[in-house]
């Protein structure tokens, strides 16, 4: 094995676990002792980490204050050091974290809030695509409707939550009264996305989750009819999905019509 | 890969482009020669980062600067990184790119820190090699930047500016140096900043760094967070009498001020810059 390799297995060992092993290799000098040096590294290490974990779920930071996210940020950085390029990814399994971590575990809320911060970042930065205006559907001729493809933005996410944590997230980041934690009997579906560089989200009805996931999985607009058919006459299942398209298009949640 | 010299280009005096600032270089096109883009916060697929970045090159040249190239890591290079890189340079167009010489982490984690590498001839040997595939894979010339250190290696055999000067020869780059990283070093390893700045290769100087840090009393930490100090523009001033007209930008990562006191440091960065060119016409 090189010398480099190591000096910098070493090193990384210092800042990941405080392994003493670098200390002979550093100089000794009168102006700053070894463990001064090496503790300047160690230190800017963890509080780079938590503050790009805090950028990321500010919302998650304000609402355990100040001393309880760094050793939320100190026990999550020990669990899930960064292996990414960029900083910007870090905290990517912090919902996981605060489900398996048992200091969390009488607080099953914040698993979910960690979620919602999470997609709102992906939201942020999804990849652009252009959306299209409700004149396309107009000019869709009545028999392609049944095979035609809906293509949504790529920055939807469509997601399930049992807590009532789009209001907490709401409230606190609007630095407002935090609403009373609530259960609903079923998990509620939310649908995140960006219109113009701003991150929208909106609850959904079951049906119309079902549908949106239904796109997301690639079916035609006809299959995502046959699922609505469960519940109601062909003719309502009609104009309920060509109603929910024109919402989806006024929302900006569709890129492409190809048909 | 044969490279072809050509003059040193001088961008004039830039900043660092910080999201804060987005919407006031947008309104108020202030007079900023060019930008430096963190590369890392355009390595995302789309939105508000692409937008701005998109509007804002549209009326100013730009270069990219990286953090986590991790050129003197003894893990692979990541051709995955070096790919979106490439991908982003063939977007933006930048006059040039750099990154550090340092090394971020190792075993595929990363620490996001500018770590300091031993000052050997292993660890040259390394480096070389590195820059090279890496200027080979983006198919052109890039700029290393000298980090600030706060500790030094016992295997290390010559001073820093001997390696980053044999470095950028051996591996044919060029030389981001920062002014501030330089004073910071000097003050932490009793160093004369001079013997830095006279030993650099003049003509392999491309870009120079200026920013604040923070004085802890026995030692500095380069922190990016205070306006730059008085002895860090006298080391300005005599990196151009060594090295000549550079293209110069500030730095500033964190506690940012409104655009216009960056405008300010700057336009003492191009009176400095402009006094020491006419010494040299007297
Ligand atoms: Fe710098």
């Amino acid at each position: 094995m090189s010398q480099l390799f190591l000096l910098q297995n070493k090193f990384q060992d210092y800042l990941l676990s405080s392994q003493y092993d670098i200390f002979n290799d550093i100089v000794e000098t009168t102006t700053a002792p070894i463990n001064v040096r090496l503790s300047i590294y160690s230190e800017a290490y963890r509080s780079r980490l938590i503050e790009a974990l805090a950028t990321n779920y500010p919302v998650i930071r304000v609402y355990l204050g100040h001393d309880q996210f760094q050793m939320l940020g100190q026990q999550y950085l020990e669990k899930y050091p960064s292996h990414f390029r960029s900083i910007r990814w870090f905290g990517d399994c912090l919902d996981a974290f605060l489900k398996e971590c048992e200091t969390y575990s009488n607080f099953p809320y914040l698993s979910e809030l960690a979620k919602v911060e999470w997609t709102m970042t992906l939201v942020f930065d999804a990849s652009d695509s252009h959306i299209i205006t409700i004149d396309t559907l107009y000019n869709i001729p009545p028999e392609s409707w049944v095979d035609m493809q809906i293509r949504l933005h790529p920055s939807i996410h469509l997601m399930q939550f049992k807590w009532n944590v789009l209001p907490l997230w709401q409230a606190i980041s609007q630095n407002q009264a935090v609403p009373e934690l609530e259960q609903s009997e079923s998990p509620v579906s939310w649908v995140f996305w960006r219109n113009n560089l701003i991150n929208y989200y909106c609850s959904l009805a079951d049906d119309e989750a079902r549908a949106i996931g239904a796109l997301i999985n690639g079916y035609s607009f006809g299959e995502v009819c046959e699922l609505l058919c469960e519940e109601g006459s062909e003719q309502d299942i009609a104009m309920r999905a060509a109603s929910l398209l024109k919402g989806w298009i006024l929302s900006g949640l569709i890129s492409e019509i190809k048909y | 890969m044969a490279h072809i010299k050509l003059e040193r280009p001088n961008l004039g005096f830039g900043l660092g482009l910080r999201p804060d600032h987005y919407e006031a270089i947008l309104s108020d096109k202030p007079l900023v020669d060019w930008f430096e883009i963190l590369t890392e916060n355009y390595l995302v697929p789309g939105g508000k980062p692409h937008y701005f970045l998109e509007k804002i090159r549209e009326n100013y040249p730009v270069v990219m600067h990286g953090v986590s190239m991790s050129i003197g890591s003894v893990d692979p290079l990541d051709k995955d990184y070096l790919k979106q890189v490439k991908l982003l340079s063939d977007k933006i167009k930048p006059r040039w790119i750099s990154d550090h010489l340092c090394w971020t982490g190792m075993l595929g984690k990363n620490m996001h820190d500018l770590l300091p590498l031993p000052y050997t001839e292993e660890a040259i040997n390394h480096v070389v090699d590195r820059i090279r595939q890496v200027q080979d894979f983006l198919g052109q010339q890039i700029l290393i930047e000298n980090v600030s250190s706060y500790l030094t290696y016992q295997q290390s055999e010559i001073p820093e500016w001997q390696f980053i000067r044999e470095i950028s020869e051996r591996a044919d780059c060029f030389i981001l140096l920062d002014v501030n990283n330089v004073y910071v070093s000097a003050i932490n390893h009793g160093f004369d900043p001079l013997d830095y700045i006279s030993a650099m290769p003049k003509d392999r100087v491309y870009q120079l760094h200026l920013a604040g840090h923070c004085n802890m009393g026995n030692y500095i930490i380069d922190t990016h967070d205070h306006e730059i100090v008085d002895p860090v523009w006298k080391l300005y001033v005599d990196t151009l009498r060594h090295c000549g007209d550079v293209s110069t930008m500030i730095e500033r990562d964190d506690n940012i001020p409104p655009l216009e006191d960056l405008l300010k440091e700057l336009s003492r960065a191009r009176e400095l810059a402009s006094s020491v060119l006419d010494e040299k016409i007297l």
